[in-house]
């Protein structure tokens, strides 16, 4: 990288420039998932099992996200990747992240409803939770796959340092995108 | 290199931070969803708004720094100690600035959306609780990131793979922990 790249990164005026605009914009974008949240209230509060489901569904996306965006930030700075579906390192690690994701709802679906069991309110089955975890899951971790490859791309395409920007805009992003997801599966699964 | 081989290495590799970051989720599920939060939610309107927001800034905030630092560390542009370093100074400093920001900002806008809505809301409370949450949660996440990369990194181990999800677990269970925090001090000081 050039030395005023570098020598940006490093200054709080330099830093703040560049992350604070983007920053309101996607502080904006999570007001979506906060605003489904607020109305689907009553919904929630009267299933805890689905209010203990919420964070990790809006969560899971961004964590997942978080990973593989800073993997193929260094996979790519160091040249062991390209951002493609053609390349053998990229491929490995989408497999990767679709398996955590299947292995991650399972668990958190059963998570919650054993939790569920010990607060007032109406108890789910299991199985129930469990295939919403992984309906909503399995659209989520695409959206993911997708929005962290384009950003990566596009950053490097841009000379912006994709660390700057693709984790905060995939967990943003993967936060509405869950919330509106984990919210339609419910309201699909659950209450018909 | 098998596509297979590869993945299943990646998988294993990182089901344990996954998992453990999930339990954190669920762990903050719990304190959204236990009695007090509940109420909460129902007699402070535009606390579940901001919810999601706060949640928002362990990716934003702290999941930036880290992958910052990370990079930084595998370059060699920071060493892996609790030293004074004017790069890291200046990243912390950075992240605590975006945090007040945002929370101002979280705190404004779910009341002007409650308001717009047709629902009264409290300005002063929800200013409240999202800035005393975020100051901290970012003392605590700020603190416990910067250990775990540079104990991690000195290990040996990469830290893009504890950045992500076990980073990112612990400020969604301190940013939801900490909500509930100021939502008890603001029932006893508002």
């Amino acid at each position: 990288m050039s030395d005023e790249l570098v020598a940006d990164r490093w200054t709080l005026g330099g830093i703040l420039h560049t992350t604070i605009p983007v920053l309101l914009a996607l502080s904006v974008l999570s007001m979506g998932s906060g605003l489904v949240l607020e109305r689907m209230k009553h919904l929630f509060l009267s299933y805890p099992a689905l209010l203990i489901l919420f964070p990790v569904m809006i969560g899971l996306g961004g964590t997942l996200g978080s990973l593989l965006a800073s993997r193929l930030s260094t996979a790519v700075y160091l040249g062991t990747a390209t951002v493609s579906f053609r390349d053998r390192a990229m491929l490995a690690n989408i497999l990767a992240v679709v398996g955590l994701a299947a292995t991650a709802s399972i668990v958190a679906g059963l998570g919650a409803g054993a939790a569920s069991r010990f607060l007032p309110g109406a108890v789910l089955p299991l199985s129930t939770l469990v295939v919403v975890a992984l309906m909503s899951s399995m659209v989520l971790v695409g959206f993911v796959i997708v929005t962290v490859m384009a950003v990566t791309a596009a950053a490097y395409r841009f000379r912006i340092d994709p660390d700057d920007v693709a984790i905060p805009v995939v967990t943003n992003t993967a936060d509405i995108v869950g919330a509106v997801t984990y919210t339609a599966v419910v309201l699909l699964v659950v209450s018909p | 290199m098998s596509v297979v081989r590869e993945a299943a290495r990646i998988y294993w590799t990182s089901l344990g931070v996954v998992l453990i970051s999930i339990g954190g989720y669920t762990v903050a599920g719990v304190i959204l969803g236990e009695e007090g939060m509940r109420q909460a939610a129902v007699t402070m309107p535009g606390l579940l708004l901001m919810v999601p927001g706060l949640m928002a800034m362990r990716g934003n905030v702290y999941g930036a720094l880290g992958a910052r630092i990370a990079t930084a560390l595998h370059q060699g542009l920071i060493e892996p100690r609790f030293t004074w370093q004017p790069r890291l100074v200046v990243a912390v400093a950075a992240s605590l600035v975006n945090g007040g920001v945002i929370a101002v900002f979280l705190g404004v806008a779910a009341w002007l959306l409650m308001v717009g809505g047709g629902q009264a809301a409290s300005l002063g409370v929800l200013l409240f609780v999202s800035l005393v949450s975020t100051a901290l949660s970012a003392v605590v996440v700020t603190a416990f990131l910067l250990a775990v990369l540079f104990i991690g990194f000195r290990h040996g181990i990469d830290p893009d793979i504890l950045n992500g999800p076990l980073v990112t677990s612990v400020g969604d269970i301190a940013a939801v922990f900490f909500v509930s925090v100021s939502v008890m001090l603001a029932g006893v000081i508002l």
